[in-house]
């Protein structure tokens, strides 16, 4: 038998929300009315199919006070309260009457540690007690968890109460507990018996690493998003259905913004959200904020006209070096020199310019549109899918409400980068736009795009720490 | 470990396993990670043991064996095969032709061995040094010229093969893929393309100097040729003697006649004007024109035959090797060779998970007896901590309702008897159950609404009232929409929030 828990409490406390959290699983389901978990649900942690420890969400206490009333109902001496509570059990489980309550108790009188989820948002109330009891005579360590649902602030006469009857009591928001809270908790649940500790070390080492996995898949779903909008374009039929220069703009944009999406699809499942909201920005460009082509979106992310400058001649000048290799040299060393020139100029006329309007050619005689040529364009997306990535680490499952990617007033992670990471990066990306291969092109891109996002990690400096949103999960 | 197994690998990949494996990379770009996982799963061999190659090899094998997409490895070998065959043809066809051209002979003139030793060993040669400084030297300088056939070659197989979205796919939404699919060919596996690029020249080569030189041989066993030399340039005899041997400096530990003596030679220049052999008159002029035959037939072998042989030969080894030695170390392949033997870390329900539940609105709460509200019973649910004046003069004040009886429940069974007893008297006054906001009715409310529809009335309401008592006074609770949902779960139309019976 493998160590397990018990999430229990009050129905619509946030047991199912905490277990969501805990395991990453946004299709349990949550819900602001009673009764939405029926029976105990068991989650089984397992490494390469080994299982190690199985996290119960049961239905809620409803009729505690009823229950602990018939438990009282004879005189039971501590040692018999078990007993007492397996009578009732057997005496009830297989009738309708207090079901949920049987369905709740049946993990842990098969040995389940508890776990006991308040709601701190609401002041305290001895009708709580009965709970505590109930459990108490169950004779299983126990622990309990102050969630935050609503605006009140009552931790500490919660506190005071609940330290009369478990272990430990410690914080727990559902909504807002990141990696390094959920491992932060198993970390005190190694405590709770001598069965749990090596079960959980082992789980907590293989989240760590999992989460450094899954920020390394990122990067290369990032990659590919990358490499695929550098070379988009999209090919007309002679006889299209878009009339206007503008339709078939739009048309283009739209294009790449799917190919966005899709990415950030593909994020979102590395990240365990499966069913995730995504507020559909296409379908209102006008709501410009989260949108990839927005003006604001442009102005903050990416990188400033000054050093788009610089990095256009600079990655201009060694991309130029290899068009010269690949055209074998008959370029001689020109392809260098032309490249610079190309790439400054270049970058020159489209750093100028509005990201809707410009920077692209539509080729009158081939009929294609694309690939978009803006400069700032791969900063810009990169920008944006590491944003994206910090929200959804900064996401529990437990939350429903549609995902809200802000890119705040914040700078791009990329305008932080050193000169010479800046450079290299933006080698890749001229290289990637002309088709050139350097030496193992795509490894390059990926891990440069892994430290970046290996970045979100590591604290940032007390400068850009002013909000909670700021906030990064650190993880050692 | 690693040192002897890489002794001792023979890799499984052949070329058209290579380009299946880079369509299912391409395709897998597209699909939903959770789907490539579950897939993947029972392929991926114990990470202990796996040696990359091998697993990849068995995952390809795997996949092939479900994926019922069109596989472009076998097709675009088949495609190539022919391509082989027609620059075989054709090479044939001009490799006859070349001869003939070289070797036309109307009895009155020669035979000029000039534009032959032009054709085949000038341009011989410089295609080989071009081949030669192309493969090797490019490998250290990276800046030399040549290649434009190559480029044209590969450029024109990507382009073929970014035409073809059938290759990858019978449908046509996945036409992206095939984009995906030349990009990564010609991103990761450049040099093995340029090596069939090559091979395919070389083929060319091979049927256009084998037979050139079958046609050579039997043309001059058919024919009696004449051979000589001109040229508007001032070349003397000596000169041409010198390339002559230099030329033949291969062949001539043959010994014998493999190369034309001097004499020869200078017997055998040509004038126009006087349409005759410079040395003409002397007896070694007439015998020595058909001497030069043997020279030619081994300058086609030496410059032509062999060397595209052995090239072909080093091709066909080098792509060996170069399939042999396969990475995999780009970051597709990185990310399925990772999803083969990472370690699987996952939380694994033991049921069916729950859906929640959908709210049905069938049983709208439909507080008909609006006309006698006026008296009501108080229900003081739980720790509801108001006094029971405290609720009156909020109810009186918001609702008109006036407690005449009042009563706290938690629930309990031997509450029962009181509650029994307050409902028989006033059988038909609605019962108000004042509750903190937070205590969403449940089963224990339900216990008492049987009791009411038993001892009270089947139709006296049932009103909820959340009260917030925080303040001083107390107040509606602010969000009551679980509250209403709660409530829709009796099913009972006679009971409801009280704000809604006003
Ligand atoms: N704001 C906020 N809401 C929460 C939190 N935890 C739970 N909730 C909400 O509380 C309600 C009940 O949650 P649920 O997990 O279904 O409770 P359960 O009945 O104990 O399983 C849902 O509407 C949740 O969205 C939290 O930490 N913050
Ligand atoms: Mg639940």
């Amino acid at each position: 038998m493998i160590p397990s828990f018990a999430v229990v409490g009050r129905t619509n406390k946030g047991k199912s929300s905490l277990v969501a959290t805990l395991i990453e699983n946004d299709r349990i389901a949550v819900a602001a009315t009673p009764r939405t978990t029926t029976y105990a649900q068991g989650f089984t942690f397992k490494i390469n199919d080994k299982p190690l420890f199985t996290v119960f969400d049961t239905p809620g206490f409803e009729e505690a006070p009823a229950i602990l009333e018939w438990l009282k109902s004879v005189p039971v001496p501590a040692h018999e309260r078990r007993a007492r509570v397996l009578e009732f059990y057997r005496t009830f489980h297989a009738g309708e009457v207090y079901r949920f309550e049987c369905e709740l108790l049946k993990p842990i009188l098969d040995g389940a540690s508890i776990l006991y989820v308040a709601d701190a948002s609401h002041p305290y109330r001895s009708n709580f007690e009965s709970e505590f009891e109930i459990l108490q005579w169950t004779g299983q360590p126990s622990i309990a968890l102050l969630n935050q649902i609503g605006e009140g602030h009552y931790e500490e006469e919660w506190k005071r109460a609940l330290e009369q009857y478990f272990r430990k009591v410690l914080p727990f928001n559902a909504h807002t507990s990141w990696a390094r809270d959920r491992i932060g908790l198993l970390e005190e649940l190694k405590f709770l018996s001598d069965t749990m500790r090596e079960p959980l070390a082992l789980a907590i080492a293989a989240m760590r690493r999992q989460l450094n996995n899954r920020l390394r898949d990122s990067a290369l779903v990032i990659a590919d998003l990358v490499q695929d909008s550098l070379s988009f374009e999209i090919k007309l039929d002679p006889d299209s259905q878009w009339r206007s220069e503008e339709e078939l703009s739009r048309a283009f944009f739209d294009g790449l913004r799917a190919l966005e999406t899709k990415c950030r699809q593909h994020l979102a499942s590395i990240f365990g959200f499966h069913d995730l909201n995504f507020d559909d920005s296409t379908q209102v460009p006008a709501d410009a904020e989260q949108d990839l082509f927005s003006k604001d979106t442009w102005e903050i992310l990416g990188l400033s006209r000054k050093e788009l400058l610089a990095i256009g001649t600079a990655s201009g000048a060694i991309a130029g070096g290899t068009v010269d290799a690949m055209v074998g040299g008959a370029s001689f060393m020109v392809g260098t020199g032309i490249g610079g020139l190309i790439g400054s100029l270049s970058s020159a006329y489209l750093a100028f310019s509005d990201p809707e309007i410009a920077g692209f050619k539509l080729g009158r005689k081939k009929r294609t549109m694309g690939p978009y040529k803006n400069p700032n364009f791969p900063w810009v997306l990169v920008d944006r899918q590491i944003t994206f990535v910090n929200t959804l680490l900064q996401r529990t499952h437990a939350q429903r409400e549609a995902i809200h990617v802000s890119e705040g007033n914040r700078q791009g992670s990329t305008s932080h980068l050193r000169a010479k990471d800046k450079t290299r990066l933006g080698v890749i990306f001229q290289s990637l736009r002309w088709n050139v291969r350097l030496r193992s092109l795509n490894e390059s891109l990926a891990s440069e795009l892994t430290r970046l996002l290996l970045n979100l990690l590591t604290p940032k400096p007390s400068s850009s720490r002013q909000n909670q949103s700021d906030f990064r999960p650190e993880l050692s | 470990m690693t040192q002897r197994s890489k002794k001792t690998r023979v890799s499984p990949f052949t070329m058209t396993d290579l380009l299946d494996f880079e369509a299912q990379m391409a395709r897998d770009t597209l699909a939903d990670p959770e789907v490539l996982s579950t897939r993947d799963r029972p392929i991926a061999p114990s990470p202990d043991k796996a040696r990359k190659i091998e697993t990849l090899h068995t995952w390809l094998l795997s996949i092939r064996a479900i994926a019922a997409d069109p596989w472009p490895g076998s097709k675009i070998q088949r495609t190539y095969d022919l391509m082989s065959f027609i620059a075989l043809a054709f090479g044939i066809i001009s490799g006859m032709g070349l001869i003939e051209g070289l070797l036309r002979y109307d009895g009155s003139e020669p035979v000029n061995v000039i534009p032959f030793l032009a054709v085949y060993a000038l341009l011989q040669i410089i295609l080989l040094l071009n081949y030669v400084f192309k493969t090797f030297v490019y490998r250290l300088f990276k800046r030399l010229p040549g290649g434009a056939l190559l480029y044209f070659l590969r450029e024109g197989a990507l382009r073929w093969i970014e035409s073809r979205g059938s290759l990858l796919s019978n449908r046509d939404k996945e036409r992206p893929m095939i984009k995906a699919f030349a990009r990564r060919l010609s991103q990761l596996h450049r040099p093995l393309l340029e090596k069939y690029a090559w091979k395919l020249v070389q083929i060319f080569g091979i049927a256009c100097h084998g037979a050139s030189l079958l046609t050579f041989l039997c043309l001059i066993f058919f024919n009696d040729y004449t051979f000589g030399w001109r040229t508007t340039l001032h070349v003397e005899a000596d000169f041409l003697h010198t390339v002559v041997t230099i030329l033949a400096a291969p062949f001539h530990w043959l010994g014998g006649d493999t190369a034309p003596s001097f004499e020869v030679i200078r017997a055998s220049q040509f004038t126009r004007f006087g349409k005759s052999f410079m040395a003409s008159g002397s007896d070694l002029g007439a015998r020595s024109t058909a001497a030069w035959w043997p020279f030619l037939a081994l300058v086609i072998l030496t410059y032509g035959l062999i060397p595209r042989f052995l090239i072909w030969v080093s091709l066909t080894f080098s792509i060996k090797h170069t399939l042999s030695t396969l990475l995999f170390n780009d970051f597709r392949s990185e990310a399925l060779w990772q999803r083969l033997t990472r370690e699987q870390v996952e939380w694994i329900p033991g049921g069916v998970l729950e859906s929640a539940p959908t709210i049905q609105d069938q049983t709208l709460f439909n507080p008909s007896l609006q006309k006698t509200l006026g008296d009501c019973l108080v229900l003081r649910w739980r720790d509801f901590p108001a006094s029971d004046s405290a609720i009156e003069s909020y109810l009186v004040k918001n609702f008109g309702l006036k407690p005449i009886a009042s009563l706290k429940s938690s629930g309990l069974v031997r509450e029962q008897d009181a509650l029994k007893n307050m409902l028989e008297r006033h059988r038909q006054l609605p019962l108000v159950v004042a509750a903190d906001p937070w205590e969403l009715p449940g089963e224990a409310i339900e216990k008492i609404r049987r009791l009411v529809r038993e001892q009270g009335s089947p139709t006296s309401l049932i009103l909820f009232a959340p009260i917030d008592s925080k303040a001083d006074a107390l107040t509606l609770a602010g969000d009551r929409t679980a509250w209403r949902h709660a409530l829709k779960a009796f099913r009972d139309p006679h009971l409801g929030l009280l704000e809604e019976a006003r």
